[in-house]
């Protein structure tokens, strides 16, 4: 096989891994649009700043280590206040990040990785290679797709002859593909609706006057209740519960627990 | 190139012996029995500490299917409110309950931190508990409490995080206890380990698995349930170890079986065809036994039921629930009810 063929195979191997990996995984990826600014202080004094845009694909891996990473790439336009030009030249980077703790709807997420790119310096009128090593945070909002990453990075290289860097830059994000909060649907539930079961609800009006409560389809053998905590007489109403709950001041609110079949159900009772 | 994803974390087989009582000497093993039905059909009731089976399997549960007398478990599963109530109080309030009552098996969720393990296990298990670890499996084991085995899990979360918060305790014999871990959501939900643990229970005859299982929280779930929805998956993945035996899996699934629609309702219908088979649920059932129009809620002042039995038989053979045995009253201090019912498994 020739160098460029096996050099082919070699990258379509690496790429079709990349893409099956997380796939094979259970991985949840989000598509996200970053506007990014940062600014960097020289080791030599002085510092530039630079903005752009850029796209991250962000993935969870359901594996042990790492448990996800961030590949990105970003466009960056240079912006050099002592410059001549102030915006001065432009970069192309890409980013690979990974985590070692990382959940599916993590809200926070700690990220480290390398960032390498080629540029142009107006200045220098030189291209130039620059890495950065990238310490970053991400704070996603799962619902809406936003998302705030900011990032420490240290420098080397770069646009103004081999200066060493330290930075942080901000990355505000928009996922694409971000979860969404569904309406109810309308899975019927496994057990039905049964017409004349005994179903007492979370909460009922009474009048305050009234010294009975009626529970529909709710007397059964061994049945009780509690009012406030204490037992009341329960009793037969054809089939019905008939509780004993006594009058109450208007405007009072009580706590009712029906004990049947095994179990509680608790009602707050409303004494218009 | 990483790995397939690892479903079950150091699966090994191991043995747990109920510890002998008595002075009665075990069974020796015999060649496993034909298909042919036992002369008499009664009803066992197993479990507690003087119904114990002394029987040690030397051969593999394969050998051990095909009881045809059914099993009458009686059963408890129960959140302790381990994530707040770090006190002991609910141990404390739990354990006289279970020491008279004695059902066959007692599990528990939310034990999260070791103190509150360890003092479940000094309500249930006596004083002279030995414990050893195992990969991701702990088991206790005591001669003089009220159960002689106690299986529980040992990965913790991340900054002091919790474990699985899940236990077995039980006399019967049981062997290959083994721990799945949910893929996702260990943050925030409590920066627990969560995950099912399962155990190999050998009765003279027949075996069948018990699990326990507590899902990840809803409340940080709120885009769709993916995160619930992949702990049924993993369950899913656990059932492969029982095809062939009856199955029964407690604990609190955080999804209201008595939600009317919604991702809860789906979720449910999801748990209900779960490995591809047949289950019984036992607060459904009760509340079709009782006519009620939604089963009894679990938690403490609410409306939901989370906290779920589910059994499931093998050729065609439903579990029943035996009349009148299902109980959610009482809280023991916890912010839920203790769940508890009589099954019975063809």
């Amino acid at each position: 096989m020739s160098r460029l063929g096996a050099g082919v195979l070699s990258i379509t191997t690496g790429l079709l891994a990349v893409t099956l990996w997380p796939s094979l995984a259970g991985a949840t990826d989000f598509h996200v649009i970053e506007a990014h600014d940062g600014y960097e202080l020289h080791r030599t004094g002085g510092g530039h700043g630079s903005f752009g845009v850029g796209y991250t694909w962000d993935t969870l891996l359901t594996v042990s280590i790492p448990r996800g990473f961030e590949l990105g790439a970003r466009l960056d336009v240079l912006h050099c206040p002592a410059c001549e030009h102030k915006i001065d030249g432009a970069a192309l980077l890409g980013s690979a990040l990974v985590t070692a703790w990382k959940d599916d709807l993590s809200a926070i997420t700690f990220y480290l990785g390398p960032a390498v790119g080629l540029g142009y310096s107006a200045e220098t009128d030189k291209p130039f290679l620059e890495l950065e090593l990238q310490a970053a945070v991400q704070f996603r909002l799962i619902f809406d797709g936003l998302w705030i990453r900011p990032m420490l990075f240290g420098g080397a290289g770069g646009a103004y002859d081999g200066y060493t860097s330290v930075g942080l830059r901000l990355a505000v994000g928009y996922a694409v593909n971000h979860g969404q909060r569904l309406a109810p649907d309308t899975t019927p539930p496994v057990l039905p609706h049964v017409p004349g079961a005994c179903d007492p609800p979370p909460s009922a009006d009474l009048a305050a006057s009234a010294v009975s409560w009626i529970v529909p389809n709710c007397f059964r053998k061994n049945a009780s209740a509690h009012l406030g905590g204490l037992d009341v007489p329960v009793s037969d109403h054809g089939g019905d519960l008939e509780i004993r709950v006594g009058a109450a001041t208007p405007g009072a609110t009580q706590q009712v627990e029906i004990f049947v079949a095994g179990g509680s159900f608790p009602v707050q009772l409303r004494r218009p | 190139m990483a790995k397939p994803r690892k479903k079950a974390r150091n699966p090994v087989t191991r043995s747990v012996a109920t510890p002998p009582k008595k002075a009665t000497p075990p069974k020796k093993a015999t060649p496993p029995k034909k298909a042919t039905p036992p002369a008499r059909a009664t009803r066992r009731r197993v479990g507690g500490p003087r119904v114990k089976a002394a029987f040690r399997a030397a051969a593999g549960p394969e050998f051990l299917v095909g009881a045809a007398a059914p099993l009458v478990l009686d059963i408890v599963t129960f959140n302790t409110h381990g994530a707040i109530d770090k006190s002991g109080a609910v141990q404390q309030a739990v354990g006289p309950y279970l020491r008279a009552q004695t059902p066959s098996f007692a599990c528990f969720q939310e034990l999260f931190f070791v103190g509150e393990r360890l003092a479940l296990d000094a309500q249930l298990m006596g004083p002279n508990i030995v414990r050893e670890v195992l990969g991701d499996i702990e088991i206790a084991r005591s001669n003089d409490g009220t159960y002689s085995t106690r299986i529980a899990t040992t990965p913790t979360g991340a900054f002091g995080g919790a474990g699985a918060g899940i236990a077995i305790y039980t006399s019967m014999l049981v062997e290959n206890a083994r721990f799945i871990r949910f893929d996702s959501l260990a943050f925030p939900d409590s920066l627990a380990v969560k995950g099912i643990v399962g155990v190999d229970v050998i009765t003279e005859d027949s075996s069948f698995v018990l699990a326990t299982t507590h899902f990840n929280d809803n409340e940080n779930d709120e885009v769709d349930g993916r995160a619930r929805r992949s702990n049924i998956r993993a369950i899913g993945n656990f059932l492969a170890s029982a095809i062939g035996r009856p199955v029964i899996i407690v604990g609190d699934f955080n999804l209201d079986s008595s939600a009317k629609n919604g991702v809860d309702a789906a979720l449910f219908k999801d748990l209900d065809v779960m490995g591809n088979r047949v289950w019984l649920e036992a607060g459904l059932e009760n509340a079709r036994q009782n006519g009620l129009a939604r089963p009894v809620p679990t938690l403490v002042g609410g409306q939901r039921s989370i906290d779920f039995m589910f059994a499931s038989g093998v050729a065609g053979a439903m579990p029943r629930l035996a009349t009148d045995t299902y109980l959610a009253r009482d809280p023991f201090a916890s912010d839920h009810k203790l769940v508890r019912a009589t099954l019975e498994l063809a």
